[in-house]
């Protein structure tokens, strides 16, 4: 670990954390309409995967998709634009929250249905397959999404087609309410690779560079042709499900033990024990870090609303207008 | 096996049926699509086929006789065949394609098949576009589609038959102006001249905005929420317009009797706090400020500008207000603080002439005084006939709040205060 | 001209657009070694290696899905659902993904997919494989849907669907694929949205697409000798609608019979109907009438599945009823 990484590290960490906790806030101002999922507290699990990524390759991502997209380089104005429904947003206002994409970056979705971008992602690299291209795409999911068919139909496929991808899961506890071993019969998401016979890793999802180690070697693997890999990252959703959710599924005690293991506190402690920090400069950065959220919400404030006829646009490529009348 | 033939009914007001004619015999053979009989209604005659083919074994309404809609009328079956009882008591539906021949010539305007009982014509979409453009009246075609449906065949042959007796121009011209050519009276030929001529003026609608909406708006809530109660008192003005002239003549400057009755009825109100009171939310405000709304009219609408403290002002200061208020008003240069936080309102017509009005209350407030044109009429005065100046007042109240002895007893005192305006030193 | 049959031009259609365009690649359940169930890509692995043509698992959704997103990178993906009565399987992939995923994304991504379904009764399947879907897809926007009667439309509309940039459902019959019909060898296309009068008549038009139109065809020359002269419109594609062809017939006929195989509650047929009514009302002389399966499900024995959905005889019906 040297400073300038970890920097880089922490400071997508915090743009993500930032970037939930204020469209949480607005959220709750009433300045947002629809349903925000945030996923504060999973930050290194999302940098520490995307980390591991070059540029050209590609993510899908879920509903709660913000800190994917932020950590594979997405701007955090038009993301925001995009979050506040205004023309100048991702999907020019038509997506929302839950389907930011920037194909020009790799980013090919966040998805409604939960398991949704599995098959997608495993496609994205069967594509990259049949063309002989080295890039590699990865799948991010939560634990719940691994109770889905589209999830092992998909793992199956990549396993028996050796397709460069890597699925990694977040795995933080819940489906919105459920807890997962309560509807689950195995302790690690991780050992269902072995169903598919391809190497299946459980890793600590709040330490980002062990993330970060874990999905570079998957990375490797798929890109030299060795197929997929499951990597699973134990982490924590700090905050409901949804924002105004009540959260009475979890216990104080539940909750207080992953405060103490926030991804973020974890970081800069280790930069200032091992010196790579000092504590003023991590105030610096997290100050940077937090104008340029203010910048991003004041760029969507200031943002026009879409022009009502868009509303009819963009639903088919071609004869569109027609197609939508008839 | 025999089947029932029953009276059909031909029309929803149709409930019995007179046999006028049998075209076959008992014993006849009768073959599908075949006139079978014809039935006349009250309104038309109609011959009908059977959709059955056998022979007619028996015939059970006669000629010139009369049967309810359903009633079995005759019995078809096989030649031979035995008329057993068991098929009355099991019957069968019989469908009847309906040739409808209209009596001779009907006259102009007449019913026809088609025309159901609320006298809606039965035609497809595209007769109706047809007869529309060949200026045809439906109501003389006969219709020979399903159920009389006048049918598109309908409207062209009825068109051969009966050539528009209109010029083409006069034609289009009426297709353009939505003018029925049968609706214009005339012995020769329809010329375009006819057609403008029955060009009736055109409605203009225009969008409900702006101040008028807001009026619409209010007046509705008031009408629709408040209950109102109006009653009239008449008040001699002799006093009023005695005081008056003193002051033009005391003050060198001019009066009117809007102010002196405002004075009145701010008076009348800070005794009676309930007239001076609203209902809102479920609760009753009693205001502390007696402020009084004076109804000014516009051009395009009616504003109400409010004079504060009605009852803390003298008369010259009531006038000031009211005038500066008035000219506002016109001018459209009222600020919100001048239109909102009246608690009662004046509004007059004597200059209109009005006798009498149901004014209707400015909400949330509780009432309103309306004010009649002065008028010399003849009165009994200590048994004799004189004539004073007279005029109507009449209270505007909502009955939730306000109970008519009360409104009569503010209108009694008001009255007081008009015809002895002294009583306001005291 | 040559005559060649539905099945060979639709295996005519893939193998030119394999070969025209190397993005091609055709995706489902025994495609390549076996060359499909219905023989449609015989040979086509060995042409084409089978990293174009791909034998997948059964598993329905996650190939779909798949597809969805190889379509979102730039392969034009030719999905074969064995039977339309599989899409159900897969409608997340379809539904939520590949239909909304252009608008929802703001415009930013074409998905260049064609799923080719076969349906259709009449082979004694039963009720799971021999329905006609096509109204659970017309309902979805971002959806293109084609339904072909005859083997030169099925392969001038399977080429074009194949470039279309927009994901197409391109709806098959089963009974059609041993019909044959005139083919050129040269190439040609038709273009999506683009309906066939398929018979020229004044008194009556009857709307039909995919196997009805055969029926519609034969109702039309019963009805001929009974004196009345039917205007046959073949579809062929649901969507886009061509609206400019039903038009300008029912301001002809003024007079309107629509036909389809699939159960007739919530069909594409009652949409004609409406957007009939909706938009030609002063032109008809009659209530339009939807000739349609019954609301059931199909049946396996011979005597109960002829009884469930429409054939000549039912329409020569229909029309009988509205030129009344």
């Amino acid at each position: 670990m040297d400073g300038q990484t970890a920097m880089k590290f922490l400071r997508e960490m915090l743009k993500i954390r930032y970037f939930e906790l204020k469209a949480a806030e607005l959220f709750m101002q009433g300045l947002m309409a629809g349903n925000i999922h945030t996923c504060a507290g999973q930050e290194a699990a999302e940098v520490g995967a995307c980390q591991a990524l070059r540029e050209t390759d590609f993510i899908t991502s879920t509903h709660r998709g913000h800190g994917h997209c932020i950590a594979k380089g997405g701007q955090v104005d038009i993301m925001m634009a995009e979050l506040f429904g205004k023309a100048t947003g991702y999907c020019k206002g038509k997506g929302g929250s839950m389907h930011i994409v920037d194909v020009g970056l790799g980013i090919l979705g966040a998805n409604g249905i939960v398991g949704a971008g599995i098959p997608i992602a495993t496609g994205s690299a069967l594509a990259s397959k049949i063309r002989g291209a080295d890039e590699v795409t990865l799948a991010f999911f939560g634990d719940a999404a691994s109770n889905q068919g589209s999830f092992h139909e998909a793992l199956n496929m990549a396993s028996a087609w050796k397709l460069p991808c890597v699925f990694v899961c977040e795995n933080n506890k819940y489906g919105v309410s459920v807890c997962i071993d309560r509807v689950c019969n195995v302790e690690d998401i991780a050992t269902r690779a072995v169903a598919y016979n391809i190497p299946g890793v459980v890793v600590d999802g709040n330490d980002v560079f062990e993330v970060y180690e874990a999905v570079k070697t998957a990375v490797e693997r798929a890109r030299s042709g060795e197929g997929p890999s499951l990597v699973e990252c134990k982490t924590y959703r700090h905050r409901g499900h949804y924002e105004g959710d009540p959260q009475i599924y979890k216990t104080p005690e539940e909750v207080g033990y992953w405060k103490d293991r926030d991804p973020i506190l974890r970081l800069r402690q280790k930069m200032t024990d091992a010196n790579l920090a000092t504590v003023v400069e991590l105030d610096v950065l997290e100050a940077e870090v937090k104008a340029e959220i203010e910048a991003a919400v004041e760029f969507a404030k200031q943002s026009p609303y879409p022009a009502v006829d868009q509303v009819t646009m963009d639903v088919y490529a071609n004869d569109n207008e027609r197609s939508v009348i008839r | 096996m025999a089947t029932e033939y029953k009276m059909p009914q031909l029309g929803l007001t149709m409930t019995e049926g007179t046999v006028t004619k049998w075209f076959k015999a008992v014993g006849d053979t009768v073959a599908v699509g075949e006139v079978l009989v014809e039935v006349a209604t009250d309104k038309i005659t109609n011959q009908l086929e059977s959709n059955l083919a056998g022979v007619l074994l028996e015939i059970i309404v006669d000629e010139g006789a009369t049967a309810p809609v359903q009633a079995v009328i005759a019995i078809i079956g096989q030649p031979g065949e035995k008329v057993a009882t068991a098929t009355k008591a099991a019957p069968v539906v019989t469908e009847l394609l309906q040739t409808t021949a209209p009596e001779v010539a009907e006259p102009r305007g007449a019913y026809s098949a088609a025309v159901s009982i609320a006298g809606r014509i039965k035609a497809s979409p595209y007769a109706k576009k047809l007869a529309a453009a060949q200026s045809v009246d439906l109501s003389v075609v006969t219709g020979t589609g399903p159920g009389g449906r006048i049918v598109e065949r309908d409207i062209r042959e009825y068109a051969m038959q009966a050539p528009t007796k209109a010029s083409p121009l006069a034609v289009k011209v009426a297709a353009e102006h939505q003018v029925n050519l049968a609706e214009i009276q005339k012995e020769t030929r329809i010329m375009k001249a006819d057609v403008l001529a029955a060009v009736k003026p055109a409605t203009v609608a225009k969008p409900l905005v702006g101040i008028r909406k807001v009026i619409a708006e209010r007046m509705a809530l008031s009408w629709n929420t408040a209950p109102h109660v109006h009653l009239t008192v008449e008040v001699d003005m002799t006093a009023v317009l005695g005081l008056k002239e003193n002051l033009v003549r005391a003050t060198g400057q001019k009066a009117s009797v809007t102010e002196l009755v405002v004075k009145c009825a701010a008076y009348a109100l800070r005794e009676m706090p309930v007239i001076n009171a609203s209902l809102m939310d479920n609760q009753i405000v009693m205001h502390e400020a007696v402020n009084i709304g004076i109804a000014v009219a516009l051009d395009d609408g009616l504003i109400v500008p409010v004079v504060r403290n009605a009852d803390q002002k003298n008369l010259s200061q009531l006038r000031e207000a009211i005038v500066s208020l008035g000219g506002k008003a016109r001018s459209g240069k009222l600020s919100p603080d001048e239109i909102s936080g009246g608690t009662f309102t004046v509004t007059n017509l004597g200059m209109f002439g009005t006798d009498h009005f149901t004014p209707v209350i400015n909400p949330p407030e509780s009432a309103i005084l309306g004010v009649c044109r002065i008028v010399e009429k003849p009165v009994v005065l200590a048994g004799t006939i004189v004539t004073r100046p007279m005029s109507n007042f009449i209270l505007g109240f909502d009955h939730r709040l306000i109970d008519g002895a009360v409104g009569a007893k503010f209108m009694a005192r008001l009255r007081e205060l008009l015809e002895n305006p002294s009583l306001l030193l005291i | 001209m040559r005559e060649i049959n539905y099945g060979q031009a639709i295996s005519e259609a893939m193998h030119e657009e394999m070969v025209r365009d190397g993005s091609v690649i055709i995706l489902g359940e025994d495609m390549g070694v076996m060359g499909s169930v219905f023989g449609l890509t015989k040979g086509f692995m060995d042409e084409f290696g089978a990293h174009r043509v791909i034998d997948t698992p059964i598993s329905e959704a996650g190939f779909t899905g798949m597809a969805v997103g190889a379509a979102m990178r730039g392969l034009r993906p030719i999905v074969e659902l064995m039977y339309v009565d599989f899409a159900p399987i897969c409608l997340d992939p379809i539904v939520n993904q590949a239909a909304k995923m252009r608008y929802m994304t703001g415009g930013q991504v074409k998905v260049p997919l064609v799923i080719r379904a076969p349906g259709g009764a009449g082979r004694r399947n039963a009720g799971q494989h021999s329905q006609s879907l096509e109204a659970l897809f017309t309902h979805i926007p971002g959806l293109k849907v084609v339904a072909p009667a005859t083997p030169y439309d099925a392969k001038g509309l399977l080429k074009s669907a194949i470039r279309e940039d927009d994901p197409v459902m391109f709806l098959e019959h089963k009974i059609l694929y041993a019909q044959k019909g005139e083919v050129p060898e040269t190439e040609y296309l038709i273009p999506l949205g683009k309906a066939d009068v398929k018979r020229q008549g004044k008194d009556v038009t009857i709307i039909a697409y995919s196997r009805q139109v055969v029926f519609a065809l034969e109702a039309a020359k019963e009805l001929a000798a009974q004196g009345i002269e039917a205007e046959v419109i073949d579809l062929r594609t649901l969507v886009p609608l061509d609206w400019e062809t039903i038009e300008t017939s029912v301001k002809k006929t003024h007079r309107v019979v629509v036909v389809q195989e699939a159960v007739k509650r919530g069909g594409y047929a009652g949409e004609i109907a409406t957007q009939i009514m909706e938009n030609a009302f002063d032109e008809l002389d009659a209530p339009v009438k939807r000739v349609a399966g019954l609301n059931v499900v199909l049946p396996f024995s011979p005597a109960l599945e002829d009884a469930a959905y429409p054939s000549a005889k039912d329409i020569v019906a229909g029309v009988r009823d509205v030129v009344k």
